[in-house]
């Protein structure tokens, strides 16, 4: 089973993989990308089971690779693991078929529990 | 500005502490002093103006760096230097914005080797400076206003 995780900081995909693996979910494999963009390629050459995605990226932001995906009626779980998270964010996030939103700085218990729950 | 300031209380335990797992002790009264400093920078924008700055010392910069890439501090690239201070700052500012105005925008990081950014900061007023120390090392978190006076 996968788990793509899109960042465009490599550092926060390190600290994603690592907490990953504190939350006891180190059975799956982990793919990345570093844009939207890259993570529609990685979407249809991996076929992960969840995507866990920064709101903010260049090229191609988290929202609207959701959007993309949900318009090409993909239902893969979506997550936004993010340094924002306003209300609104929220909101926007569930309206375009998030999952779950997760603020950064998140703990390892956080993962556990929003992740164990769609998959 | 009364709920910003307390949100920027409590960074050390809800943000430094809890993702770092080091240990970062308030330091009172001390003004930076150091030349060697490197500080990540981002800017409020929209529905209300201003900056956070995060400035520590190189090793300590390297450090938390390392702490992410796990690595050795001089295996680094500046370019991971870069991202991993920027996302230091990146976590701060968006646990900031929460009691900011609504609309508010984030700028992505950026990083200025220097711990004097508010040249960076055109009209900015210093609202809040904390310093904290992290192994014998410093870490200060400054947060301008751009606007009226309170």
């Amino acid at each position: 089973m996968k788990i793509l995780v899109v960042d465009d900081s490599k550092a926060m995909r390190m600290i994603v993989k690592r907490t990953l693996k504190k939350a006891g979910l180190e059975g799956y494999d982990v793919v990345e990308a570093s844009d939207g963009v890259e993570a529609l390629s990685v979407v249809k050459a991996d076929k992960p089971d969840l995507i866990l995605c920064d709101w903010n990226m260049p090229n191609m932001s988290g929202l609207e690779l959701l959007r993309v995906l949900r318009n090409s009626d993909n239902d893969i779980p979506f997550g936004f693991v993010t340094s924002e998270s306003t209300p609104e964010m929220r909101q926007i996030a569930e309206h375009a078929g998030a999952s779950f939103f997760i603020s950064k700085p998140f703990t390892a218990a956080t993962f556990a529990d929003r992740i164990g729950s769609v998959i | 500005m009364t709920g910003v300031i307390d949100r920027l209380q409590d960074i050390k335990e809800s943000v430094l502490e809890d993702f770092f797992e080091d240990e970062f002790s308030p330091v009172e009264n001390e003004t930076w002093i150091s030349r060697d400093a490197i500080t990540a920078l981002i800017r409020f924008s929209e529905a209300w103006y201003g900056a956070a700055a995060a400035t520590c010392t190189p090793t300590l910069a390297r450090g938390i760096a390392a702490t992410m890439f796990e690595c050795a501090p001089d295996e680094l690239s500046e370019d991971e230097l870069a991202d991993a201070l920027g996302e230091v700052i990146n976590m701060i500012g968006g646990h900031v914005k929460l009691m900011l105005p609504r609309g508010t925008r984030m700028s992505v990081p950026t990083i200025h080797p220097t711990a004097n950014v508010a040249p960076a900061v055109p009209g900015g007023r210093i609202v809040w400076c904390n310093a904290f120390d992290c192994a014998g090392e410093r870490l200060a978190i400054t947060f301008f206003s751009c606007g009226e006076p309170e």
